[in-house]
């Protein structure tokens, strides 16, 4: 069977959304790498540069809606076509969305810039970022390759970003209980861990989007959840 | 007849762009009568060179009838008076001093019932370029025929069986041979009158690729039934009720965000 | 329950009234059928019997009798010129000569029993002789048997029309020409043959000689001008009421008349022809040119009407794809149309020339009923039809013009069967589908 539509024109646009989506995807890691770097870094102008090419990523995002918003129109894409332009619309707007993410995480580095504070527990906000990256990637060529075992092993990654924050959580808690003045600098790293573990939850979200996309049915296990932080305080 | 300088300075109900930087055919006020009944009121419209246009509309709504005027296909019937302008390459096709027999060389012309003569397909093809002398020689004629075939796609499946009977071969074949014979004479632009429209889905999508890659060559007008095919295959879409011309736009706005609200309720299925 | 009221029927009350009324329909359908098994058996057996009469007459009338006599051909009585030309030869005195022959054999004594036997032979003997010494003229001076044709009387005698217990008076041969028959049976003289005379003899008085050779060509012939005449006057008439002419009152009052005509008596035909052909322009009677010039105005209506049909037919589909492509009208016509409208205009050609080979009435109008002997060499040779011939040999007192007359009917009706099947065949063979 030929992977290709008798209409040509169909393969274009699908290849053109497909391209779009994955140079938004690069531009996402880019930006979230980027923050992750400046974060230990703290480099004022690279972190302004970072939060003003976030407009790229929006721009890009408009421009896959429209464009599968176009394939749906005119092509009128059934089965794995329509489950591909669907899940690229999603995928987008999450990729739109680490992009923001990453923004916040830069505008919390930059408030950090100011506050200087020698007692912030931050060593693990970058190894966070580093495991999230790395989902990241995977989950890229999961994508491109349709491979649906490696959607699966990305989705269950996730867990180790969760048991990280709450790691972390603690120990930021522990640090603000002790020294007063870490609160304002804790709430901050705080606020950058809770963007990660967003992060990694939004690849989870893609990597569930690739599984349907690939098998045309959702990945219906029950996940790994290790983010406790949300029921502190209530023992 | 001089292209005036108004050509552009049009009143007309119609919404959206009917106007073209490069345009092939300039219609202008254009009305068709029917005996006393007016099947087309005042359309104005340009055909870019090139492009692929289609024209869509419930049953009746004159797009067939306005087609035909393009190439006078509707000289062939007696109670037929078309009125208005209509320009190829700024010449008048409704000029007294105008002969239909070059002017249809120029416009060919696809039916909706695919019509190959009852002769081989050798002979379908050659027929054109024969009766308008273009080629001098049997090997031009056959490097015609296979030109044509090949730009048709119709040749890998044909080669070996040239003098087999046209009417021997499948229904999207057949279309696609009545394609070839169309552009066998070199034309500018083709009109086709739902070409698909007796053909299953996969001669369908056949043709409609064939469309895809001639539009880069040719103008082709396309009429249809199916709004599908007109948004898969075309550039600009132009919707008719009623025997006018409600709107016309690129097929991407016409499909996503129609003007009118009529062209809008015809596309998105609440009026047939 | 009120009845009166309309309702929509349940899908069970509903196939109950359809079963009901199915045995009343499939009643009726049954009738029908027997009805037309009927009409056709009635058709079939009438046209058995006409066969059978036909053919139970007629192919007798492929035979006849001869006898065979030794003949001395003397070189100076018939060839008194000595040139071998037909002149001479007509001159010459092969009749005496067969007599003798004749005398010979059978011994007349007397003159009435030599006159009763001249009769025997039939009057064509010498013609026959001529034709063998022209052939060969190494026959002359010698004396070898000859074959002749009997005279017709003597012909139903021996078939046993003139029977030998009627009175002498009554009979049209006497007693002591049929003693010599007698005799000339008991030598084995007498023989029953194909008939030498039946296809290749032309018109005669005389019915054992009688042929329908002259008649056949003349048909041929008339057939042929009428074709030349009536199908490319038909089909151009066909193309341009098809094709051309504006739909208006006249097109239509045009129609309608060629409709009519089609169902006018062909006589009117023959009336036409006399007035115009021979009254106005003063052509000669009688001529093949004539006959085929009235058979084509008769066909005209027929010819036109299934061309017309036939140019009908042609898919429009066709037609717009020739014009689509700038084809012009007359390549249209003549590329497209015509070739596929062909086997239809054929077919209804031949029809209607199959029904003007039949045609007797306007001929008849026209003095093509002369008593032509020559077999006419061209189209303006005077000559007859063959349906002609067999209305004056049904018309003609002896006996054997019976058979002749049968057997004529037999060619004729062979004729028309073979034009039909080539009508059918080249349906067959140009009908193209598309």
């Amino acid at each position: 069977m030929s992977n290709e539509h008798i209409l040509s024109s169909f393969d274009d646009d699908l290849k053109k959304l497909n391209k779009n989506l994955l140079k938004l995807a690069r531009l996402a890691i880019e930006q979230f790498v980027n923050s992750i770097d400046n974060f230990s870094t703290q480099n004022i102008e690279e972190i302004d540069k970072l939060i003003s090419r976030d407009k790229n990523l929006d721009d890009l995002d408009e421009k896959i809606q429209q464009l599968g918003f176009e394939i749906i129109a005119l092509r009128s894409p059934q089965a794995e076509d329509l489950r591909r332009v669907i899940s690229a619309l999603k995928i987008s707007t999450i990729f739109e969305r680490i992009g923001d993410y990453s923004r916040n995480i830069s505008n919390r580095t930059k408030a950090l810039c100011e506050i200087s504070s020698d007692d912030t527990p931050g060593v693990n906000i970058g190894k966070m970022g580093l495991v999230t990256q790395e989902m990241l990637e995977d989950v890229i060529i999961a994508y491109n390759d349709k491979d649906s075992d490696l959607s699966v092993k990305v989705r269950d990654t996730d867990v180790v970003i969760d048991k990280m924050n709450t790691k972390l959580y603690q120990e930021v808690l522990a640090s603000m209980s002790r020294n007063k003045k870490n609160i304002v600098s804790g709430t901050h790293i705080l606020f950058i861990a809770k963007s990660i573990e967003r992060v990694g939850d939004y690849v989870t979200d893609i990597a569930e989007h690739n599984y349907f996309l690939i098998n045309g049915k959702p990945l219906s296990d029950e996940r790994p959840k290790a983010d406790k932080t949300s029921l502190y305080g209530i023992d | 007849m001089v292209i005036n300088s108004n050509i552009n300075n049009v009143k007309t109900k119609t919404i959206g762009e009917i106007f073209s930087k490069d345009p092939k055919i300039i219609c202008r006020h254009v009305d068709v009568f029917y005996g006393d009944k007016q099947a087309i009121k005042d359309v104005s419209i340009d055909i870019s060179s090139r492009e692929i246009i289609s024209f869509i509309g419930p049953s009746g709504c004159g797009k067939s009838t306005f087609l035909r005027c393009l190439n006078r296909m509707n000289d062939t019937i007696d109670t037929c008076k078309v009125k208005g302008t209509i320009l190829l390459d700024k010449d008048d096709i409704y000029d007294e001093k105008i002969d239909v027999v070059p002017l249809r060389a120029k416009i060919g012309m696809v039916f909706q019932k695919p019509n190959p003569f009852p002769k081989s397909i050798y002979e379908n093809v050659a027929y054109g370029p024969r009766i308008h002398g273009l080629s001098s020689s049997k090997e031009e004629l056959d490097f015609i025929v296979e030109n044509s075939l090949k730009d048709s796609g119709l040749w890998q499946e044909v080669k070996d069986r040239l003098n087999s009977p046209g009417t021997g071969l499948s229904g999207g074949q057949q279309q696609r041979l009545c394609i070839a014979r169309a552009i066998a004479v070199s034309p500018e632009i083709i009109l086709m009158d739902e070409p698909c429209s007796a053909l299953d889905p996969i001669a369908t999508a056949k043709i409609e690729e064939l469309i895809n890659q001639l539009g880069k060559n040719y103008s082709i007008v396309i009429v249809t039934h199916s709004m599908q095919q007109a948004a898969r295959i075309s550039q600009r879409t132009a919707y008719f009720h009623l025997g006018e011309l409600i709107e016309v736009g690129e097929t991407k706005k016409i499909f996503t965000r129609p003007k009118d609200k009529q062209t809008e309720a015809y596309i998105s299925g609440r009026i047939g | 329950m009120n009845n009166n009221k309309p309702k929509i029927l349940t899908a069970n009350e509903a196939s109950k009234i359809v079963e009901s009324s199915v045995i009343k329909r499939r009643k009726k359908d049954a009738r029908l059928k027997t009805y037309g098994r009927i009409a056709i058996g009635l058709a079939v057996s009438f046209l058995i019997f006409l066969f059978v009469s036909i053919f139970s007459k007629g192919i007798p009338g492929f035979f006849q009798y001869y006898v065979t006599l030794d003949v001395y051909l003397d070189r100076d009585r018939l060839d008194p010129k000595g040139d071998l030309s037909p002149v001479s030869l007509y001159n010459g005195d092969a009749r005496s000569i067969v007599i003798e022959s004749l005398y010979k054999v059978i011994n007349p004594k007397g003159r009435k029993e030599k006159k009763a036997a001249k009769k025997i032979i039939s009057t064509n003997a010498d013609v026959r002789i001529s034709k063998m010494v022209l052939d060969d003229p190494n026959i002359l001076g010698k004396t070898i048997p000859i074959t002749f044709a009997v005279d017709d009387d003597i012909d139903s005698f021996l078939r046993g029309y003139i029977k030998r217990d009627t009175p002498s008076s009554e009979r049209r041969i006497n007693d002591t020409v049929i003693k010599f028959v007698d005799k000339l049976s008991a030598e084995n003289r007498i023989s029953y043959k194909f008939s030498d005379y039946i296809l290749t003899g032309s018109a005669s008085r005389s019915p054992e000689i009688a042929g329908i050779k002259g008649a056949f060509i003349g048909s041929m012939l008339t057939l042929a001008v009428c074709f030349i005449i009536a199908f490319p006057l038909g089909v151009a008439t066909a193309v341009y009421l098809e094709e051309f002419a504006p739909k208006n009152r006249i097109t239509e009052i045009i129609e309608v008349n060629i409709n009519n005509l089609a169902a006018v008596p062909s006589v009117v035909f023959g009336i036409l022809g006399l007035a115009i052909f021979i009254g106005i322009f003063g052509m000669p009677r009688s001529i093949p040119l004539l006959g085929g010039m009235v058979l084509a105005l008769m066909t005209l209506p027929t010819i036109i009407i299934s061309s017309r049909a036939a140019i009908r037919a042609v898919p429009p589909s066709i037609k717009d794809a020739a014009y689509g492509i700038g084809a012009s009208k007359l390549q249209t016509i003549f590329h497209h149309v015509l070739p596929l409208a062909m086997p239809g205009m054929l077919t209804g050609t031949i029809i209607g020339m199959a029904q003007a080979l039949g045609e007797t009435a306007p001929l008849l109008m026209i003095g093509m009923v002369a008593f032509i002997v020559d077999i006419p060499g061209g189209v303006t040779d005077p000559g007859t039809v063959l349906p002609v011939q067999i209305f004056m040999w049904a018309d003609f007192a002896e006996r054997m013009f019976i058979q002749k007359t049968s057997s004529a009917i037999i060619v004729l009706l062979v004729f028309l069967i073979f034009m039909n099947a080539a009508a059918v065949i080249l349906r067959k063979k140009l009908e193209r589908r598309w």
